[in-house]
């Protein structure tokens, strides 16, 4: 192996540290604002650097004039419960699918990856007058079951992925063992899919905790979750930049925290879409 | 996928109607046929804004996310230290709300009072009338709109690409150093073309997204001024929405789907092809 330049070496520490300056500029300046207290501040001709920091934003959030409190639990309800029945139906409909070969197995393939593609305003307006039929506009269960239904395709196929590595020869034996296909599931695939399920759940919750779109037709002022709260914030003459702030720099917390726990593990589940 | 069947037939039917939320029922609207279709797809308008936005949205950030991203990921593949947490670090504009993203941004470019031109002001001594005025102008709106997509899913290239690159087998890169490859010719001849189904693939999800989303959009400039950043699926947003013609909104969602699934049935087939 030639040895590396030094040069090229410097170039490339230069350049991915250069990424990480433009990556984090945005959000560091976004959480810097959400602790000025005074509007002045935010809005000065010359961009205030140095200020004392303040949480008054976050406090004011979560008075009875925003009740963030309520959105926070909202969108934790709604993305937990919606990534634990995405990704446990997923379970056991990749099981399904990578174990039993069906003969339309390829195009089922196809049709769930094109439940990805759908664009969610396509189906907002039916979705919509669909929920109102059944009352279950702005309630916690209709919102479950769209983000979940919507999200299923996508879990079972990362985890098609991850379970398509394990031979099928385990199945095999364990079934000579006398294990029934629940069985093999619980003590055999789960054991070493964990981290690629671990992931799946959280690209699926990340997903649903980012979404806007389907929450914003589909909720009112009882569910409404984070982000709807966000947008929200626009009032007539201007934005509430600090409350923004501080409600994205909440919003950013279980993601950020997730993305720390599994790093090990989201670089498979990003690309099992897409590499092979 | 019931709750993805029925809600798109129901629009489908929709489409038929002439149907306006705020006039009347839906069962109570007059049943105009294609005639939805044909004003959308006669509308100048159509063509000349939407469709053109959105083909220079989707073009210019796949573009330039491709580019960015692969020199990012083949710098990265040299796993020098330090880079594990470089890359994790890189990864977090992929996890934020898009919408968060439009806010963040729209912020810094306010030309007055954003970070952005403060900086351009400042360190590169340009005047303050001659600053860019992002996305408060409709000449530079686009500009504005592609740069935030750009800064929040290169990141997403790059790992899908890093990840590619670091999974390709060895021989023949080494077997072509021995026969004398330059870098270059390595990297073009063998490089690119092994790691061909998932630049595909990617730039797939990535054109898909550009067409399906209107987080960012909406949340930076609500269809940019005089409408110059409204994408197809934007002004679907605004005709159902704001308008209320669900009918007409509806005809220009099924145009949408018809064209999403010709452009992913043409690029699965040119990956069959491999």
């Amino acid at each position: 192996m030639p040895r590396k330049k030094k040069s090229t070496v410097v170039i490339s520490y230069v350049v991915m540290v250069g990424a990480v300056i433009i990556t984090l500029v945005p959000i560091v300046w976004m959480i810097l604002s959400s602790l000025k207290p005074l509007r002045s501040q935010l809005y000065s001709a010359t961009p205030t650097f140095f200020f004392v920091p303040s949480l008054i934003h976050y406090s004011e959030l979560f008075s009875s004039a925003y009740n963030a409190g309520s959105r926070v639990i909202n969108s934790l309800v709604i993305a937990g419960v919606s990534t634990a029945l995405a990704t446990v139906l997923g379970l056991f409909g990749a099981y399904a699918l990578s174990r039993y070969t069906f003969k339309q197995a390829k195009n089922l393939a196809f049709f769930i990856l094109s439940v990805r593609f759908l664009p969610p305003i396509a189906v907002a307006v039916p979705l919509f007058l669909l929920f109102t039929g059944y009352g279950l506009i702005d309630t916690y269960q209709g919102l479950i079951l769209a983000y979940g239904t919507f999200n299923l395709p996508f879990a079972m196929w990362l985890i098609r992925g991850f379970i398509q590595e394990i031979p099928k020869d385990i199945d095999e034996s364990a079934m000579v063992d006398g294990y029934s296909r629940l069985q093999i599931i619980r003590r055999f695939i789960l054991p070493i899919c964990a981290p690629g399920i671990a992931v799946t759940a959280m690209l699926t919750f990340v997903f649903i905790w980012n979404e806007f779109l389907i929450a914003y037709y589909l909720t009112r002022e009882g569910t409404g979750t984070m982000v709807i709260l966000m947008t929200s914030m626009k009032l007539f003459h201007g934005f509430e930049w600090e409350k923004l702030y501080a409600l994205t720099t909440i919003h950013l917390i279980p993601v950020v925290a997730l993305a720390i726990l599994l790093q090990k593990w989201i670089v498979r589940g990003l690309t099992f879409g897409a590499v092979k | 996928m019931v709750f993805a069947i029925y809600p798109l037939a129901f629009m489908v039917y929709a489409s038929t109607l002439n149907w306006n939320l705020l006039y009347s029922k839906f069962w109570e609207s007059a049943f105009v046929g294609a005639q939805n279709y044909i004003d959308t797809l006669t509308d100048p308008f159509f063509w000349t804004n939407s469709m053109r936005v959105t083909l220079t949205y989707s073009a210019s950030c796949i573009i330039i996310e491709f580019v960015l991203g692969l020199a990012l990921a083949v710098i990265a593949a040299q796993e020098l230290k330090g880079f594990k947490t470089i890359r994790l670090i890189l990864l977090l504009p992929v996890l934020m709300a898009p919408i968060s993203v439009g806010y963040i941004w729209r912020y810094m470019m306010e030309p007055s009072i954003g970070l952005i031109n403060y900086f351009i002001e400042n360190w590169l001594g340009v005047a303050q009338t001659q600053a860019p005025m992002w996305n408060t102008s409709a000449s530079s709106s686009m500009l504005s709109v592609i740069l935030v997509d750009v800064w929040q899913w290169t990141p997403f290239m790059f790992i899908i690409f890093l990840a590619g690159l670091l999974s390709l087998p060895r021989e023949p890169l080494e077997a072509a150093t021995i026969d004398g490859a330059s870098e270059w010719q390595k990297f073009t001849t063998i490089t690119l073309r092994m790691l061909r189904p998932v630049i595909i693939i990617t730039v797939l999800i990535r054109l898909m997204d550009t067409i399906k989303f209107l987080d960012v959009i909406y949340a930076l400039t609500t269809g940019g001024p005089a409408q110059s950043t409204e994408t197809f699926t934007y002004a679907i947003f605004r005709e159902t929405n704001q308008t209320f013609w669900v009918s007409t909104g509806s005809a220009m969602a099924a145009i949408l789907l018809v064209l999403l699934n010709i452009i992913t049935m043409a690029f699965f087939r040119y990956l069959k092809w491999e």
